[in-house]
């Protein structure tokens, strides 16, 4: 006996399936935030004990004033602020550049060049890692601001590069063809014309590509040799040692290392989401 | 040629403007083949050789010898295996979970706008706190995934997830989808967006159910985007290192070890960087295969 529904009761089991979808998908993804606030705000001592508190019902910052005063937190937060930022805006500019290239002309071997950043982009960072740590070795730049972001740049660029060629193609040429035959020459039509709508996909791709520099982990760890040095998610994962793990700093500075993402995330998302799906929808 | 009115040009700006494509690609040019293409070369060099740091003095050119010592390496065929699991397990619950949540986002639901921006929060999120967050609530002490597990009378006892070798892998496997699956549902929603309700609609007329729209309709409209969106979280799933490091190391006893965490552990480990050389080299040549997928779905789609 098949049950058929009219189809607005079928509409509407459908709007509570989706609704019931929705927020168990809200609660997976926010779950482990609030677990990490939460457990950095309960006193240590309490951390490790059972019955498990779900809510905090003695609130201690001491994670955070031990993560910052004790512990280099602060110096990595600052070298991840100084290598995420240069690399951001150096394969921003560099990359917009090759990017309205790439979107605009025509020339000879630009399929294999287009193939090359390609390739680029499907780059295991280790095996970036083990050769740049050879040369960089070398070249005494290990443990350094300008190797880590010349390691940075690697996997970054191409990326700005495939994501602001995209994003140039998206924009009709008429337009620059139009002012060109009115009188500019092409940098000027750039200049005057282009330049202010591409603000959208630039600030997309500058947010990603920030958002990826500050998450990096392996090539930062490969190219860091002492404490001081450390990005701020190499220095987190550093706490878990051999046997034991300081959970209590771990969430602490989990939850300060999350915090500058969120911001530029909440900020700026809605060019982000519209950069990304304009690059692979075409 | 487009025709603009000349103005009084030098020499040098004219040869400049007719060459404008590569003086906007020069620095791009000259950045890459430093970054990425010299270290490549590098690494094939140094695939040839035995080259270990812990003796930095005797290399030797070796020739082939790096690559035949790791297709008799049962570690290199265990890692490439688990690797294969890692990767495929990882995208096909991106994917469903992905689709399931995009087809939910799809619907003129209030509050839409919204969810769509949360959801990507997990993607942002750098993966290392996220590993470091997850392997705190999958603590086999007293981590609240056990603790919930418990009080829903869905196991006995707690389990060390991260100790043991078949649960190391699904949690692993878990982190890594709850970390890539927004991207596969933001994807998967612009590409449902595009499909226009007409042809529902003359489909229901039709007496089409409504599983037939899914798979007949909706499936078909958005392959393209299906296609590039899990080519691309198919590499991107290979090469992720840091969930794994950061949660197992490869461990316990090499049950999570991946190609890329291998490689990892002989380069910065056992410093041969000869031997991961080898094994970066032959890492690229399988990500060639999938890259040449790539390029084929596009010259299809282009000529369609």
């Amino acid at each position: 006996m098949l049950l058929s529904l009219s189809r607005t009761s079928s509409r509407r089991l459908g709007d509570i399936a989706t609704y019931l979808i929705l927020i168990t998908a809200i609660i997976v993804i926010a779950f482990p935030f609030y677990w990490m606030l939460r457990s950095s705000l309960i006193p240590s001592n309490r951390l490790l004990k059972m019955p498990i508190e779900y809510f905090p019902t003695k609130i201690s910052v001491e994670s955070y004033v031990y993560l910052i005063t004790r512990v280099p937190f602060m110096r990595w937060f600052l070298n991840t602020i100084i290598v995420a930022g240069s690399t951001t805006l150096i394969t921003v500019v560099v990359g917009s550049l090759a990017g309205y290239s790439l979107a605009r002309f025509k020339f000879k071997y630009k399929r294999l060049l287009l193939l090359g950043i390609l390739a680029c982009n499907m780059m295991p960072r280790v095996v970036l890692a083990i050769p740049f740590f050879d040369f960089l070795n070398r070249l005494s730049l290990v443990n350094t601001y300008p190797g880590l972001i010349l390691a940075y740049i690697s996997f970054s660029l191409p990326f700005c590069i495939w994501m602001l060629d995209g994003y140039f193609k998206s924009i009709p040429e008429d337009l620059e063809n139009s002012a060109m035959i009115d009188g500019c020459t092409r940098v000027q039509a750039l200049r005057k014309i282009i330049m202010p709508l591409a603000i959208p996909g630039v600030l997309a791709t500058g947010t990603y590509a920030f958002i990826l520099s500050w998450a990096e982990f392996m090539v930062a760890m490969a190219l860091t040799t002492s404490e001081e040095m450390r990005t701020l998610p190499v220095g987190l994962a550093g706490f878990i040692g051999q046997y034991s793990a300081e959970w209590g700093l771990i969430m602490a500075g989990g939850v300060l290392g999350v915090i500058p993402v969120l911001i530029v995330f909440a900020l700026l998302q809605k060019y982000l989401v519209e950069g990304l799906t304009k690059g692979a929808i075409k | 040629m487009i025709p603009y009115a000349t103005k009084p040009e030098s020499n040098v700006s004219r040869f400049l403007h007719r060459r404008l494509y590569l003086v906007l690609l020069a620095p791009a040019l000259l950045i890459l083949g430093f970054v990425n293409v010299w270290p490549i070369v590098w690494s094939l060099y140094l695939s040839l050789t035995n080259r270990n740091l812990l003796n930095p003095m005797f290399v030797n050119f070796t020739g082939l010898k790096n690559y035949f010592e790791a297709l008799k390496d049962p570690l290199f065929w265990l890692a490439a295996k688990q690797s294969l699991i890692y990767t495929v397990s990882v995208v096909a619950l991106q994917f469903l979970i992905g689709l399931t949540l995009a087809l939910a986002l799809n619907r003129k639901l209030p509050g839409r706008g919204a969810f769509r921006a949360l959801v990507l929060i997990p993607w942002v999120i750098p993966s290392a706190i996220a590993a470091l967050s997850w392997i705190w609530m999958l603590d086999g002490l007293v981590g609240v995934v056990n603790d919930v597990l418990h009080k829903l009378g869905l196991i006995s006892k707690f389990i060390p997830f991260l100790s043991q070798p078949h649960t190391a892998m699904l949690s692993v496997i878990l982190v890594t989808v709850w970390k890539g699956f927004p991207f596969m549902a933001v994807m998967l929603l612009a590409a449902l967006q595009t499909v226009s309700q007409d042809i529902y609609e003359a489909a229901e007329v039709d007496g089409a159910s409504s599983i037939g729209r899914f798979f007949f309709i909706t499936l078909p409209s958005i392959r393209h985007t299906v296609y590039i969106t899990i080519i691309l979280a198919l590499v991107w799933t290979f090469n992720f290192m840091d969930a794994i490091w950061i949660m197992t190391k490869g461990g316990p006893i090499h049950s999570t070890e991946i190609l890329v965490t291998y490689t990892y552990k002989m380069a910065f480990q056992s410093f041969e960087f000869g031997y991961s050389s080898a094994l970066s080299v032959i890492i690229l040549i399988m990500l060639a295969v999938f890259a040449y997928l790539y390029l084929r779905t596009f010259e299809r789609e282009e000529l369609e």
